[in-house]
């Protein structure tokens, strides 16, 4: 007797499967199961992971859907198997068919004709219990009869009908209980279709029936009780033996019951899935020649193409670097041409001109930049020759599956760039990638404690203290972090509470929705459609309900093309320049050597600066204080989680600063590790070594340095490499001290292309904020590409001493645009960090500019009223109100408020040529003798309008506090002596937790005063007193001891920390 | 109660009276409304926070026959007998 489940929801079904599908396949095989069908709701989203399992397990994959048909109830379609893919590319058109149409509600549905018609002659359709037919079944018979005649007549001779009998034991005359089923077969029979049996699987096991309950609330957006949950928890994964009871239980009779296996299996065995021959596993696939405009061979062209572009990257090569560039050249096309990825490579270099061309700046990262065949085409912008990059890291003939080559563009341009690439390879080879994110900490704490009715505050508040840990590990961080002790002991008394806990970790991990992935472009062939299914994405483009992981197994040529902001700010500087300096500048050309931006880094100013601005890089630039190119490549490198765990960033700098004598082991080795004073720290280096050592090629030693993270494959590993090393003559204590470096380095090292590759445009982003400060923070402004508020580079911009003029409705747009004034060149502000202001008022204030009056202003530019105060509070009306007390104009902004306060009671006007001048007389002039607003008026108007502190920074209305209490400002902090004591305050503009090696917790805190950022380290003890107010104060007062950490570097080790309003209100209490 | 060896109820006591099992007993499940109650609900507690088994059956004493609903309450392992019906 056999059976296969052909009815499995896994995960992927979101908001409704529990179990992910490696799970399901390990379960099935457990039970001895040698098939096992996947069939998600609306989509292929775990197919991919399925059939992966199901190989490495063993058995067979089947692959079906459940879909909506409209008017018909949901079904489930299985492709046929063994038939060239036309199971599957069935399923794919269908799926694709159903989800093109939906709307907003995302009802994702297909007519039975579009099915009827797609379905062809390779896919079976189950008739199960949530089809319409089941349950007329349960209320009509005639109407059922009606029912499947509708069905036959649509379906005729193509796709195999069939009965899905299902017996959850429900209460006896519901959907799903035994007598249900029993009627199910019977009319199955009446009708002579087949018949098979499935559970309508859900869940693993029982147990995961109570995770269905809280996905079903997540589902319905409702509180568990309000809406009708699962009848029981019977859905589960269940053995042959208890599907054979089922069976029984049903027919009554043991020879019906075996027959209605048999079906099942008969049916199963139609459906087990070639993964090669139906779905092209493992083939690459790119586009077809024709496509790239390509007539001949595709390695004869990239091999002309690549060499023909040596003299435009090398024009001043002398003859021995020329042989050098050959060699490699040479190698890399050898590697190329043995996987037979010319075509791969062409197309990527085909979209990186396509981006040129659309004058979009770009820039490769990743390994890819150890590509010279890159750098040749255009595709990336590090000579990987003179950085000492490796082909190898990124390319190997040990492995077959596509490298991955990313593309960074400006991030403001991408939507464009991914339109162009469907234009230009046409939609039936394009598709975007998509993403599921999954349930992490938040949002489970979220959906479950909607699940139990918590009132929307109390969730808010439990999930803000969530931070940094995993659902799973919710108890665990009870225990430990001081932020939740209030909570842990709420759970003590709140059985609620208490159950939040127990739910919140069951929905970790599990799919949440699919989303378009950030950067992922699928290139393919003109099948490609065939091969995945696809719908729409947030901005309209089809994308496939595969993600990153599916890309491999399946072929398909993936390409990040990623917008970064920091491309856009610096394009848009480059903009600015041209504009008001006239000056043209190729930000690619520049010289990587220029000494007055190695000074501006070592200042340690490095907000706006890609990739070296967090709190830890600033401190770090401090230490490491960078002279040339390739320190930027190798302080990006150190200061990554592997390199950070493997604690290499101190000997490094001792051996930099010369407190210690660089250790080269030996003088074979001394080349490779000069650059990083004998500490191994990029993969490239340890390739280096085990090749010189054991006399393996780099393409082996990357495979080598690839398996050094698995315990089982280490052993062989060191054999290999101590018996080769001692065969080549080193001497035994110098291989067994290697060794024992290589086996410390694990994975904790870090790819030098991909730091080569981030140094360039943090070298290009430091270049300007040197040589054009002032268009510089306007990119930066304009862009917002830091991990900072935009508050923030206002105060970098007043310390810079670059000019910020005030929002002013005639000279602001929606970009932050360089102005000359009468004192120079200012940035001013941009209309869209108000508040409340829509783009079509922006568009119409930009059309209509320049204005006379306030009432010119009001008619023309026709604002809502809110838009029109809060224009007027922060400022931006003054210049049309001829307001500047300053040179003796005699009216406030108290007297503009009351003005807008008289205009917008009125309702606004018509635009009406008639009523025009009689509204111009109404509005004629400003009242007098209103007085203007405060100081922190203003300042509490500008906050609340703009988020930014504009005409003076935040800190300054406690001045008078902090000076009584001696607080000392950020930018006095280098001077001190370590292990002072000493106060700080500030505004909080980051907080990081970073993994550390001991496991143990620290918070960095950065505060910015306005002169500087003050870098505040929080261990145990001082997360014990004031941890809540780490994560959720914004002004705050640290007191702690200095710790000097470099020539420029300083930080405080804080001791605690206070709520600096409450301080404030305090003191003022005091005071009076 | 007596069950058979699948489980099934096959005679019980109620108010003071004894019954058999007059008809195939049927099984089905309901559920529970476990938030309303439960103090956890920890990944492994297992389904009876949820799910309860029910038998429906006509059963026969002495004097009368009866369609009764059977509640097995598990992990306690005990029953509650309802009356439906007399005939």
């Amino acid at each position: 007797m056999s059976f296969v489940h052909l009815n499995v929801a896994s995960a992927f079904s979101a908001h409704h499967g529990v179990t992910r599908p490696e799970a399901l396949v390990q379960g099935a095989k457990a039970m001895g199961f040698d098939a096992l069908a996947i069939t998600d709701q609306d989509g292929l989203y775990g197919a991919i992971k399925h059939i992966g399992a199901c190989i490495r397990e063993g058995i067979s994959p089947i692959i079906g859907v459940n879909l909506e048909v409209k008017n018909h109830g949901r079904v489930v379609i299985l492709a046929h198997g063994h038939k060239q893919g036309r199971g599957w590319e069935a399923i794919c058109r269908i799926i694709s068919q159903a989800h093109q149409h939906r709307g907003k509600q995302r009802d994702i549905s297909i007519s039975l004709d579009d099915l009827a018609k797609l379905a062809g002659e390779s896919c079976s359709i189950l008739l199960g219990p949530k089809s319409r037919l089941a349950s007329l079944i349960l209320e009509s018979s005639t109407q059922a009869l009606e029912e499947i005649e509708v069905w036959k007549k649509a379906i005729k001779d193509s796709a195999e009908l069939v009965i899905e009998v299902v017996n959850h034991l429900t209460e006896p005359g519901e959907i799903a209980s035994t007598d249900h089923a029993r009627a199910m077969l019977e009319f199955a029979r009446n009708q002579n279709l087949k018949a098979i049996l499935s559970n309508q699987v859900r869940y693993l096991e029982p147990d995961d029936a109570i995770t269905a309950d809280i996905l079903d609330s997540a589902k319905h957006l409702e509180p568990l009780g309000v809406f009708i949950p699962a009848p029981n928890a019977q859905a589960w994964l269940k053995p042959i033996q208890k599907m054979a009871a089922l069976a029984l239980e049903i027919t009554e009779d043991p020879k019906e019951s075996i027959k209605l296996l048999s079906q099942t299996s008969i049916l199963a065995d139609s459906c087990r899935l070639d993964p090669v021959q139906d779905c092209g596993w493992g083939q690459p696939k790119t586009p077809e020649q024709s496509a790239l405009g390509i007539n001949e061979n595709p390695f004869e062209v990239l091999w002309q193409k690549s060499h023909t572009a040596i003299n435009w990257r090398y024009p001043d090569a002398k003859a021995s670097d020329l042989a050098l560039i050959q060699h490699r050249l040479s190698k890399e096309l050898i590697a190329v041409n043995q996987l037979g990825f010319a075509t791969y490579f062409l197309t990527v270099a085909d979209v990186a001109q396509m981006i040129r061309d659309m004058n979009v700046r770009i820039a490769a990262r990743g390994s890819g930049a150890g590509s010279l065949i890159n750098y040749l085409l255009g595709i990336s912008w590090v000579d990987p020759i003179s950085e000492g990059l490796l082909f190898e890291r990124f390319l190997s003939t040990e492995r077959s599956t596509l490298p991955d080559i990313d593309i960074d563009v400006e991030s403001a341009r991408r939507h464009e760039i991914y339109r162009n690439i469907f234009r230009r390879y046409g939609g039936d080879r394009v598709t975007l990638l998509s993403m599921q994110s999954t349930y992490r900490g938040r949002g489970a704490v979220r959906d479950s404690g909607l699940a139990l009715g918590l009132e929307d505050d109390e969730i808010d508040d439990i999930a803000k203290n969530v931070w940094r840990f995993s659902a799973r590990g919710f108890r665990g961080a009870m225990e430990s972090k001081p932020e939740l002790r209030e909570f842990a002991a709420k759970t003590q008394l709140d059985r609620k509470l208490n159950l939040l806990v127990d739910i919140t970790a069951r929905l970790d991990r599990l799919p949440r929705h699919i989303s378009m992935h950030p950067c992922g472009v699928i290139l393919g062939n003109s099948r490609l459609l065939s091969l995945t299914p696809t719908e729409p994405s947030g901005m309209g483009l089809p994308m496939s309900q595969f993600d990153k992981d599916d890309m491999d197994p399946m072929g398909f040529l993936k390409l990040d093309v990623l917008g970064v902001r920091m491309q856009s700010a610096m394009a848009y500087t480059v903009r600015e320049i041209a504009r008001v300096s006239k000056k043209e500048l190729d930000l690619d050309k520049i010289p990587r050597d220029d000494p007055e931006t190695f000074k501006m880094i070592r200042s340690t100013n490095t907000l706006g600066m890609f990739q070296i601005e967090s709190p830890g890089q600033r401190e770090l630039t401090g230490k490491h204080q960078p002279t040339k190119f390739n320190d930027l490549t190798m302080q990006i490198s150190l200061f990554r989680p592997g390199p950070m765990k493997g604690n290499m960033i101190s000997p490094y700098l001792d051996g930099r600063h010369g407190f210690i004598q660089p250790d080269y082991m030996h003088k074979d080795l001394r080349p490779i590790l000069e650059e990083s004073h004998g500490v191994v720290v990029f993969h490239e280096q340890l390739m280096r070594i085990m090749q010189v050592m054991t006399g393996c090629t780099l393409a082996k030693a990357d495979e080598l340095r690839r398996q050094l993270g698995k315990e089982d494959k280490q052993k062989k590993i060191a054999e290999y490499f101590v018996k080769s090393a001692l065969a080549r003559g080193y001497h035994q204590d110098l291989v067994k001290k290697v060794w024992s470096i290589i086996e410390g380095f694990g994975s904790f090292g870090f790819c030098k292309a991909h730091g080569a590759a981030f140094a360039v445009p943090t070298y290009q982003s430091a270049w300007l904020k040197t040589h054009f400060p002032t268009e510089f923070i306007a990119g930066l402004l304009t862009h917002d590409p830091g991990m900072y508020p935009r508050r923030l580079l206002l105060v970098e911009a007043r310390r810079l001493g670059v000019k910020i003029l005030p929002i002013d409705v005639n000279y602001s747009s929606d970009e932050y645009l360089v102005e000359k004034g009468n004192q120079g060149f200012g940035v001013r502000m941009a209309l869209g960090e108000i508040a409340s202001i829509s783009k079509p008022e922006i568009e119409r204030i930009k059309k209509e500019q320049p204005f006379e009056d306030i009432a010119d202003f009001y008619l023309r530019a026709r604002p809502s009223r809110r838009t029109l105060s809060n224009l007027g509070l922060i400022g931006a009306l003054d210049s049309l109100g001829k307001i500047n007390i300053s040179q003796g104009l005699e009216h406030t902004r108290g007297d503009l408020m009351v003005k807008i306060r008289a205009i917008s009671a009125k309702p606004a006007p018509k635009l009406d040529e008639n009523q025009l001048s009689f509204n111009l007389n109404v509005l004629e002039s400003l009242p007098s003798g209103n007085p203007a607003p405060s100081k922190k008026e203003q300042l509490d108007s500008e906050m609340a309008i703009t988020g930014m502190d504009i005409s003076s920074h935040q800190l300054e209305q406690f001045q008078e506090m902090l000076n009584e209490m001696g607080v000392i400002r950020a930018s006095e902090l280098v001077n001190l002596r370590g292990n002072t004591e000493v106060l700080v305050a500030g505004v909080r503009i980051a907080t990081q937790s970073p993994p550390m090696r001991s496991g143990k917790r620290v918070v960095f805190i950065s505060l910015d005063d306005g002169t500087g950022c003050a870098d505040a380290t929080f261990f145990d003890e001082a997360q014990n007193r004031c941890a809540n107010l780490l994560f959720n104060n914004k002004l705050l007062l640290i007191s702690g001891k200095t710790r000097r950490t470099g020539v420029r570097g300083v930080s405080i080790l804080a001791e605690n920390a206070w709520d600096l309003r409450q301080l404030w209100d305090s003191w003022l209490q005091k005071a009076s | 109660m007596m069950l058979d060896y699948d489980g099934a109820p096959v005679g019980f006591c109620w108010r003071n009276r004894d019954y058999l099992v007059a008809s195939k007993p049927v099984r089905w499940y309901s559920r529970k409304l476990w938030w309303e109650n439960a103090e956890s609900a920890e990944r492994g507690i297992g389904a009876a926070l949820l799910e309860v088994e029910m038998w429906r059956m006509w059963a026969i004493s002495d004097q009368q026959r009866v369609f009764f609903e059977l509640i097995h309450n598990q992990p306690q392992d005990n029953w509650v007998v309802k009356e439906i019906s007399q005939q």
